[in-house]
């Protein structure tokens, strides 16, 4: 593979089970050392997208090549790069932590107890609960079980479904820190996620998927610059009863108290409010949350069902990350 | 060491209590194989005797050659008890073997390594063969010890080896069905139900072919049809047309799953 080859590289991929298209026609392209969030609700092909490109679902359709590679024909030597963080999976509890660690690192080859050591210390997982039974481990210490297999290995490409899942701030940010430093080592990292924050604190690009079709692959900072801020006006005197200007959208109305939604160009705006007493004014940068939301509700497909379920999840998503 | 010595090594890891209890349980079946000739071994051969040829053949148990001792046991064989032991031992390895892996999830660990699918299978089956083995050699174990102790006379063990060979070409077939349904199916209980369902079909089938002559002709389809240590105590040797058959239905099975097992979604 040469240094321009994507690692991860779909073109019109599709997987479908009966008629049901779970992921359609989907183009993308992760480059080598990137951090690539993929951001969608429940049942939007997140955990589908990833399965394909782990080698565990054939694609229907299109192409899906990872290392330049053919992902079903020759996943198991796309195996020996990977590493996988499956959403949810059986431990074989009967085992100590500390067995499981070294069988699966037996099965991916070559001696991985140094760094085994490493990551077990990093996320706070202590000898003495490795040599416990996994029967007896919290969620949370499965969890942290289930990073240091995908991890211990030093794959060049980390695939993860919902890696935060069960895991407490704390340890989230060590978490995090462990995947900046295997970006920093060039290892690049594809993960999905509904939770919005923890996209924005360590993507570079992040894809939207709504159901089965990316509605967006964007940088996370152009993502902002490009879309709309949040106004938030306090007038001193009787606010005007209306403003009409080109790119500014009323929110909501309470008394002196306006919120607006405000585009690139901030000079109109600027410039109607500069006739007006104004006792404050401060400009938002919209995060994940808003662009996340404004994609959805902009589809021309409408999905009441999926964009309500995703409203009532976007404020939850940020209570756990401790927004 | 390869990966499918590791992915064996920890199947038989898995599995070794349950291969150890069963191993005992049928011990301790032979031994009371033995233990019980005294008391009903006799009697047990003339009622047998006593039937019709019929119905003689319908339990297997036309009797014509070797000692009593021999005949008594050779009936034990087919006794209940260690059939279903073997074949439920078969049927819970199979379906663990895929269906189950995938059921709970940890397929995913498994297959993200650099794991041929078929690896995978194929050490689950030995590991299942292993666990076979074991069986045939503690019923051979205990009927040594039962025979001993109680005295039987007349025991062959060359031809009590050719029926444990007999016994193990059998769960090996059975293996042959139960594995593609375990390589097709993501919920190991239902792969369960369905091999036990159609292993029960296919022992009524072999039962009945042997009684009903409208049906005789489908008692061929059955591997039970080809397991019958009276006939090898008849004959002092096992048949290898019976040995040959069992051989297919696992090789045919075992390809088929994994065909299907190698071409799947694991969603």
């Amino acid at each position: 593979m040469s240094s321009s080859t994507p690692v991860i590289d779909a073109a019109g991929l599709t997987k479908a089970f009966g008629k049901f298209k779970a992921v359609d026609s989907l183009d993308l392209t992760v480059g080598a050392g990137e951090l690539f969030g993929f951001l969608g609700p429940n049942g939007a092909g997140k955990t589908t997208t990833i399965l394909v490109i782990a080698g565990f679902l054939r694609p229907t359709a299109g192409r899906l090549s990872v290392f330049g590679l053919d992902s079903w024909n020759d996943s198991v030597a796309i195996k020996r790069r990977l590493g996988f963080l499956p959403d949810l999976s059986s431990l074989y509890t009967n085992l100590t932590g500390d067995e499981l660690l070294s069988f699966l690192g037996a099965l991916q080859g070559g001696d991985v107890s140094r760094r085994r050591y490493e990551l077990c210390d990093a996320l706070e997982l202590a000898q003495a609960d490795l040599a416990r039974r996994i029967k007896g481990y919290s969620h949370g210490m499965k969890r942290k079980l289930a990073i240091v297999q995908a991890l211990q290995h030093d794959p060049d490409l980390l695939v993860m479904d919902e890696p935060t899942q069960g895991l407490d701030p704390l340890i989230q940010q060590s978490f995090f820190s462990l995947l900046r430093a295997a970006r920093e080592r060039g290892t690049t990292i594809f993960f999905s996620s509904h939770v919005l924050s923890e996209v924005e604190e360590l993507c570079e690009r992040v894809g939207i998927i709504r159901q089965g079709r990316l509605v967006a692959v964007e940088r996370v900072e152009d993502l902002r610059t490009r879309r709309r801020r949040r106004a938030h006006v306090r007038f001193r005197s009787t606010p005007p009863a209306d403003l009409q200007i080109d790119g500014v959208e009323i929110v909501s109305r309470d008394g002196q108290n306006w919120e607006l939604k405000v585009g690139a160009d901030l000079g109109p705006l600027l410039k109607e409010l500069a006739r007006h007493d104004l006792d404050d004014l401060t400009l938002e940068r919209p995060g994940l949350e808003d662009i996340f939301l404004e994609y959805y509700s902009d589809s021309s497909t409408p999905n009441s069902e999926s964009d309500e379920r995703l409203r009532e999840e976007a404020p939850r998503a940020n209570e756990v990350s401790g927004e | 060491m390869t990966v499918a010595l590791i992915l064996l090594r920890s199947t038989l890891r898995g599995q070794r209590i349950s291969i150890a209890l069963m191993s005992v349980g049928l011990l301790a079946f032979a031994v009371l194989m033995s233990a019980t000739f005294e008391a009903f071994g006799v009697a047990t051969l003339e009622l047998m005797e006593s039937m019709p040829s019929g119905f003689q053949s319908l339990l297997k148990a036309a009797t014509g050659g070797g000692s009593a001792a021999m005949n008594y046991m050779a009936i034990g064989y087919r006794h209940p008890v260690p059939m279903i032991i073997t074949a439920g031992f078969v049927v819970a390895a199979s379906s663990g073997a895929m269906a189950k892996e995938i059921e709970r999830g940890s397929i995913f660990l498994l297959l993200s390594r650099p794991v041929p699918r078929l690896h995978l299978m194929a050490a689950k089956f030995a590991s299942m063969a292993i666990g076979l083995v074991a069986f045939q050699a503690f019923i051979l174990l205990g009927t040594w010890i039962g025979a001993t102790a109680y005295g039987l006379e007349g025991m062959d063990y060359g031809t009590v080896t050719l029926i444990m060979l007999n016994g193990l070409f059998l769960g090996l077939a059975v293996s042959g069905i139960t594995f593609p349904i375990s390589a097709i199916s993501s919920d190991g209980g239902r792969a369960i139900s369905l091999s036990a369902g159609i292993l029960v079909v296919l022992f009524f089938v072999d039962f009945l072919a042997g009684t009903w002559s409208a049906v005789e002709v489908v008692g061929p389809i059955s591997p039970f049809h080809y397991y019958d240590p009276v006939s090898v105590v008849n004959s002092g040797s096992v048949s290898a047309l019976h040995l040959g058959v069992l051989a297919a239905f696992t090789v045919g099975g075992l390809t088929l799953a994994g065909i299907a097992f190698n071409r799947r979604d694991i969603p």
